[in-house]
């Protein structure tokens, strides 16, 4: 077979469907879980980039503009996740993506630096590629190659005394239950602790090794399939300290699940789904502008703008009946997280937590405001604005705001102690 | 020739070689674009500390706990960066730097003792 050949067949489209959607949706999800980590953008006027020749020459980033970034990120993973106007959506994230991880080392995380490389590769196959809006067989390729030299890099790395010796991964190992796990396990044996987290160091970087090869391998994929999630999987449950890393690569498994599993889930999913319909513009429209309403409603800075941005590129061009109604999935999506986690709390208690140390203290008044404001159950929040207030001089509020903290959590002991040093219990 | 094919090479070669400027540099700590999830490096805990005529610098005051934290794990693009910082912050005064950095298994590095004046 010619390189040609290789990289060039055929594919399963079931495959780039499924991974399509588990990509971009844990991508959508980890940008949305990014959002409360932004207010650290251009705090004190400091940043150092990935590309350091630039710094100097490319200004700090602005909190607002990384909100705004990240936001419309959000939506256009949520698009290519559903696969509306791939060859518009992917592009423009992956620019956006790129954007914001380069321009500032406070985001490091392996797992951002993986995305940023497979969001391009994505981004620029469906620009490449005559066909439209799915992704192309050998992008998928391309990923098996990209992340066998990941795992082949990552064992590398660890082929030193302080890692096969089990030091490290005794560092690593963060979780108590973890610990006490692996505690247990050298009493069973009546072994040190240290034997056998070298005995798991050992296992992790052979794994790595034999993952780099079995998954580029088509008859040892499905070993490699089976013994990655595993790996995966464990790392997850040890809760190392890596964002959402182990979610994108089960979703990037994908790649490597069998043929049959894969159509058989793909098929199964598509029977459920409504026909695309026409092109329809008031379905178009429909589903940008509820999409814009749900951005602009966020108590972020600029949420407003992002609205109004989101809403013109989304409303163009006009999409099928079931797109168009599809892109309301992503207001629906922001609308969920917006209310059912605790991201937006935590962007304002990040940001007053900063400005609380940093100063201004009227910038940290407002952030923690915010905070007991989206979660009045929230009795830190309570009692850091009461804190604040004390500060400044605004006796009544900061004991208002300790007595709020005392009708959430009643007999909360620091609750107590601020309001005798106020002058006594209500 | 295709230029799918072109592409794939380019990404390739860039993805095979990118690590490798890891292993060819002297910067031990910063191990980024080189695949090194869980290594020994990124266990490394650093302490950096200036003073200013004497009297220490509260980095704390002055950069986000994020970026105190990346100082902490001796990424040196953003110690040079605070490096800078704090000599702008003190001009005309004696800057002095004493950083540290201790491995995972123990060992422990002296980058800076503050025998210099940091600030030109």
């Amino acid at each position: 077979m010619s390189l040609r050949d290789y990289w060039l067949r055929e594919g399963t489209p079931e495959r780039a469907l499924a991974l399509r959607f588990a990509f971009f949706g844990v991508l959508a999800l980890d940008q949305w879980a990014q959002l409360a980590h932004l207010a650290r953008y251009g705090a004190g006027n400091f940043n150092v980039s990935h590309l350091q020749f630039l710094d100097g020459v490319i200004p700090v980033p602005e909190r607002g503009l990384m909100v705004g970034l990240v936001l419309l990120q959000i939506v256009l993973a949520v698009r290519c996740a559903l696969g509306i106007r791939l060859r518009l959506s992917a592009p423009l994230l992956a620019g956006g993506y790129a954007v914001t991880y380069f321009w500032s080392q406070l985001d490091s995380y392996q797992h951002h630096y993986l995305v940023v490389v497979l969001v391009f590769v994505f981004g620029a196959a469906v620009l490449l590629e005559p066909s439209d809006d799915t992704l192309p067989p050998w992008s998928l390729r391309l990923v098996r190659w990209i992340l066998a030299i990941m795992y082949l890099y990552a064992a590398i790395a660890k082929m030193e005394p302080a890692w096969l010796d089990g030091t490290t991964l005794r560092s690593a190992l963060s979780s108590e239950w973890g610990q006490q796990a692996a505690q247990s396990l050298a009493q069973a044996m009546g072994v040190e602790l240290l034997d056998v987290l070298s005995s798991g160091a050992w296992a992790a970087v052979g794994m790595e090794l034999v993952l780099a090869v079995t998954l580029l391998i088509p008859r040892t994929r499905t070993f490699g399939w089976v013994l990655g999630l595993l790996f995966h999987l464990s790392v997850e449950v040890l809760e190392f300290r890596i964002g959402l890393f182990s979610y994108f690569m089960a979703g990037l498994y994908l790649l490597y699940a069998p043929r049959g599993m894969v159509r058989a889930a793909v098929r199964t999913l598509q029977a459920w789904l409504p026909s695309p319909g026409e092109a329809n513009v008031g379905a178009t429209i429909a589903g940008a502008a509820v999409v814009a309403v749900a951005v602009a409603w966020l108590p972020l800075d600029g949420a407003l703008g992002v609205g109004v941005v989101a809403f013109l590129l989304l409303s163009w061009p006009t999409l099928p009946l079931r797109d168009g109604l599809a892109q309301g999935l992503a207001a629906a999506l922001l609308v969920g997280l917006a209310v059912g986690t605790d991201t937006l709390r935590d962007y304002y208690k990040y940001w007053g937590g900063d400005t609380r140390r940093r100063g201004p203290v009227d910038e940290a008044i407002m952030a923690y405001e915010h905070v007991v404001e989206l979660d009045p159950a929230y009795v830190s929040g309570h009692l850091r604005l009461g804190d604040l207030y004390l500060r400044v001089g605004r006796k009544d509020e900061a004991r208002a705001e300790y007595e709020e903290a005392l009708i959430v959590e009643p007999g909360n002991s620091a609750a107590q102690e601020r309001l005798e040093g106020l002058g006594g219990l209500p | 020739m295709d230029r799918r094919l072109v592409f794939i090479a380019v990404v390739l070669a860039v993805q095979a070689v990118l690590p490798l400027s890891y292993y060819a540099s002297e910067r031990r700590y910063d191990e980024r674009f080189a695949w090194r999830m869980f290594s020994p490096i990124r266990m490394v805990r650093c302490q950096l500390a200036y003073t200013a005529n004497g009297s220490e610098v509260n980095l704390n005051a002055e950069f986000h706990s994020a970026w105190v934290t990346l100082m902490q794990r001796g990424r040196e693009g953003v110690v040079e960066a605070v490096d800078r910082r704090v000599c702008l912050l003190n001009g005309g005064r004696d800057v002095r730097k004493h950083y540290r950095c201790r491995g995972v298994d123990g060992s422990l590095e002296e980058l800076a003792q503050g025998e210099e004046p940091l600030c030109p």
